[in-house]
């Protein structure tokens, strides 16, 4: 005999040893929504009837997110960056597209290629000389802010789970970054008028609870790694912190909720704050005169970025997607 | 029974007895916090049994970047 729900006392489907409670299917979802709701409702995420725009790239994080929001009522569309890596940018594409169009959502796709005359992340980080997952990184920042902004979405969100964070968090404590440590939080309000905020509904969830979710609302998601993601550190972190959980159950949450709560408080004060301009070229916040996009566009020899030209920008799956 | 493993990795075993999900990972070195365990369209927890007829698979979650 296996493991029972908790709640009903049929054959459960997953268990949490951090809660030290087992789920059947229906009650399991139940769990995980009713986590999703309270990361929106105790960290003032969303506010009722507020537009969000998620930032989605066909793994079981960011559908799973758009999922649940939607499933909870909240007017959440979603936005997909093509970074021209090949094949794989276009598998992941095709998965989020079929996704909106199963559950009637607004999907908004941008290619990275018809702004820079064809050349995705592996040709741009060449010619930039940085690492690939940093040029990238700044990139779908970039691009995720600015068509908030632009297409007038007051929040938008991504789809780090508390795994993702706890690793991060290690990270940084590891290397002591204390202006990285001031700035983690499941919120970053706007801090210039071009901002828009960012939440992370997903922080109190834990990767396995993703995907369990995932395949239990069928969600046909991508679970190749990018060719481009080369043993990531993050993932060593990851498989540390599991070797925890799996002896001490409750060791991420407990690390990254006391951050929150007892650690972060004092790097926010220790933080000078740095007055965020906008940039010169695009009029995007940045520290520096010109920000890294547009220094990086300049550099491979592209003209600005207009996200309104060039065709770049479709709409996919749903009803209208007028603001 | 046919074990799938997808790790993202893809990799096919056999196992020639019914035994418990908590011992496959184990045999495997897998740790359950990094997978689920798919059996037909549900999951299956470390208590269940794996049969000998079964179709079994063992999804990563972990995902990197
Ligand atoms: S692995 Fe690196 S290059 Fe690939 S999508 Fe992620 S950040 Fe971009
Ligand atoms: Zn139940
Ligand atoms: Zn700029």
């Amino acid at each position: 005999m296996g493991a029972l729900c908790k709640k009903c006392r049929e054959r459960a489907q997953i268990k949490l040893p951090r809660h030290n409670a087992s789920f059947c299917q229906k009650h399991f979802k139940e769990y995980f929504f009713k986590q999703v709701e309270k990361a929106i409702k105790k960290e003032k995420m969303i506010s009722p009837g507020e537009r969000v725009l998620i930032a989605v790239s066909g793994g079981k994080d960011s559908l799973v997110l758009w999922d649940v929001l939607r499933e909870l009522g909240y007017r959440a569309d979603g936005l997909y960056v093509n970074l021209g890596i090949g094949d794989y940018s276009d598998r992941s594409e095709e998965t989020c597209i079929r996704f909106a169009s199963s559950r009637s959502a607004n999907l908004y796709t941008i290619s990275l290629p018809a702004f820079t005359g064809g050349a995705g992340i592996r040709e741009i980080s060449r010619k930039v000389r940085r690492k690939a997952c940093a040029a990238c990184g700044m990139i779908k920042r970039y691009l995720f802010n600015r068509f908030s902004w632009e297409m007038g979405y007051g929040v938008a969100a991504t789809g780090h789970n508390l795994d993702d964070e706890a690793a991060t968090l290690l990270g940084n404590l590891i290397g002591w970054k204390e202006d990285y440590l001031s700035r983690q939080a499941p919120v970053m309000p706007s801090n210039h008028p071009r901002m828009v905020r960012k939440v992370k509904p997903l922080f109190r969830v834990t990767e396995k609870e993703t995907a369990a979710c995932a395949v239990m609302s069928g969600i046909g998601y991508i679970y190749e790694e990018c060719p481009l993601a080369r043993g990531a550190r993050s993932t060593v972190y990851k498989n540390t912190l599991n070797y925890l959980e799996q002896h001490s159950p409750g060791a991420k949450q407990q690390l990254f909720y006391n951050f929150l709560q007892k650690g972060r408080p004092g790097f926010l004060q220790k933080r000078e704050d740095v007055q965020l301009q906008s940039c010169s070229r695009c009029g995007q916040p940045t520290a520096t005169e010109t920000c890294a996009v547009c220094q990086m566009l300049e550099k491979i020899g592209a003209p600005p970025l207009s996200l309104s030209e060039g065709g770049a920008v479709k709409q996919k799956a749903g009803e209208a997607l007028a603001p | 029974m046919k074990v799938k493993l997808e790790m993202p990795e893809q990799k096919e075993l056999e196992f020639d007895r019914r035994m418990k999900v908590h011992k496959m990972l184990e045999e495997l070195h897998i740790n359950p916090e990094s997978v689920i365990v798919i059996r037909g369209g549900e999951l299956l927890t470390a208590d269940d049994w794996a049969e000998v007829g079964d179709e079994i698979r063992i999804r990563g979650v972990i995902s990197g970047g």
